[in-house]
């Protein structure tokens, strides 16, 4: 089991990237960060950082022109997402990716595609997801797109789960999400660790993000402004300075 | 004198979710109203309110002092709306000349004069090279500017724009800026949705921040920036 180990390689990581859209334009710049073992890593920015890119870049979604993408310390850069989800690593998208037409265990059993001719695997597969969230097998033949928003996050986390990953990239989760409903959101993530799953989390609820994780990244113009622990920023007064910063917006671009 | 548009007491609901919670807005010839707020505030519902898209739980929305809460989007598009979207709505096996007549094929003036009017359009946007092309073969950039010609072509009076800089390469954020500032110009009141705060800054005659479906805080951009209330919607909960 993944434990809080200073001395292992980070489960997933950037070293010194730079991600280009358009051909010229640099999003990310010589951006390195670490997903260590064991841990919630939180990052946050302003929006227009390069939080979702950097995201993007450590699942193979998009290939940095420079630097590497690193898993348990080894080369990773250029393999697609597919070979990510072989190494044990999920992505939950900020943006809904469920099949609305299809019922919610048809939007588990997709997930088992790899393994698709494995029936006992798929059966284990959707037994975790249900109990991870009960609600989900109660509404097992129902449309996904039927479902609330909250319940409909709630079905990806459990899709991306089943597939027993062992670091869980988290984009937004709580966007557009009830706020009773996130705070349960959230909750759930915290446990994570315990379950022996290593998370990243991107956030722009930045309040949450400092409470739940352990270690924290500011991204500012593809940058590290701040890598460190998240117990640092815990006190307002500094987070407070941090955000006033990004509403002025007087970063010279 | 009535305001351009109006909202008054706005609210919307999805579920147990309040999207948009008494909302009042207005906004007047040649102003141009940025709208900001995290990811959830409620800036794009409020768009769908307005143009129609949406029906509002309670509440009213006027232009030109007649209430129109309720009507479908075309009816309300004819009271002199047009909006943009976050990721551009053209018609993709359309030519750029077609898809600019679409809005205003109803129109009592000839073809050879609607046509003119694209023309000019498209050479105002730079698209002009492309107008037989397939609005598909454009660039996400230039489907924006594309969404944004086609919006003018009636000649709205109220101009609703969402988040038109998101995914754009910043050579064509900086035209898009121009195109705006020349909108509001011309008279138009403009309604602005961006992430991006520099040109928030730059464009808002007033600035209006949501939060958990409600204003938080209203006025120029010096009362925006460094505003308490502002910065705690930022923050989170």
């Amino acid at each position: 089991m993944a434990a809080n180990d200073q001395t292992a390689p980070a489960a997933l990581a950037l070293d010194n990237v730079d991600v280009a859209y358009h051909g010229d334009i640099r999003i990310l710049r010589g951006l390195s960060l670490e997903v260590r073992p064991g841990l919630i890593t939180g990052i946050i920015g302003p929006n227009g950082a390069g939080k979702s890119t950097a995201l993007r870049a450590l699942y193979g979604l998009l290939k940095p022109v420079a630097g590497d993408v690193l898993i348990d310390g080894r080369t990773a850069t250029g393999l697609p997402p597919w070979k990510f989800i072989e190494h044990g690593i999920a992505l939950v998208p900020q943006q809904r990716s469920l099949f609305n037409e299809l019922s919610v265990e048809d939007n588990l059993r997709l997930a088992c595609w790899s393994f698709r001719r494995d029936r006992r695997r798929i059966e284990e597969a959707l037994e975790r997801a249900y109990a991870q969230f009960p609600m989900l097998r109660d509404k097992r033949r129902d449309l996904a797109g039927s479902m609330s928003g909250g319940q409909q996050r709630f079905l990806e986390l459990g899709r991306a789960l089943a597939l027993r990953p062992r670091v869980l990239l988290l984009d937004e989760p709580t966007a557009m999400i009830a706020p009773r409903v996130s705070a349960d959101i959230y909750d759930f993530i915290s446990g994570l660790p315990a379950q022996g799953i290593t998370v990243l989390l991107v956030d722009q609820n930045v309040r949450q993000c400092v409470r739940i994780a352990q270690h924290l990244y500011v991204l500012e113009l593809g940058q590290n402004k701040v890598d460190g622990s998240a117990h640092a920023f815990q006190e307002d007064s500094g987070l407070r300075d941090l955000i006033a910063e990004w509403v002025d917006y007087r970063i010279d671009t | 004198m009535s305001s351009a548009i109006e909202t008054r007491d706005l609210t919307k609901r999805f579920g147990g979710l309040v999207a948009l919670d008494g909302v009042n807005l207005q906004a007047g010839a040649g102003e141009t109203l940025g709208i900001i707020g995290v990811n959830g505030a409620g800036k794009t519902t409020l768009m769908n309110c307005i143009c129609g898209l949406y029906r509002p739980d309670s509440g009213d929305v006027f232009v030109g002092g007649e209430r129109v809460t309720g009507r479908p989007p075309h009816v309300i598009a004819h009271h002199g709306i047009g909006r943009t979207f976050q990721v551009p709505r053209v018609f993709r096996k359309m030519s750029l000349i077609d898809n600019l007549l679409v809005p205003v094929l109803d129109r009592a003036a000839s073809d050879s004069e609607l046509v003119g009017r694209a023309e000019a359009m498209l050479e105002r946007m730079q698209l002009i090279e492309l107008r037989h092309n397939y609005a598909e073969e454009l660039s996400g950039g230039q489907q924006k500017l594309l969404e944004m010609a086609r919006m003018l072509m009636p000649d709205p009076a109220i101009v609703m724009l969402d988040e038109p800089f998101a995914g754009v390469h910043p050579v064509l954020c900086k035209f898009m800026i121009e195109r705006i500032e020349e909108t509001a110009r011309a008279g138009k009141v403009v309604l602005l949705i961006s992430h991006d705060l520099t040109s928030i800054y730059r464009l808002s005659s007033r600035v209006v921040a949501l939060n958990q479906g409600r204003i938080i805080a209203e006025g120029g951009v010096d009362d925006i920036r460094g505003n308490p209330a502002v910065i705690e919607a930022y923050l989170g909960t």
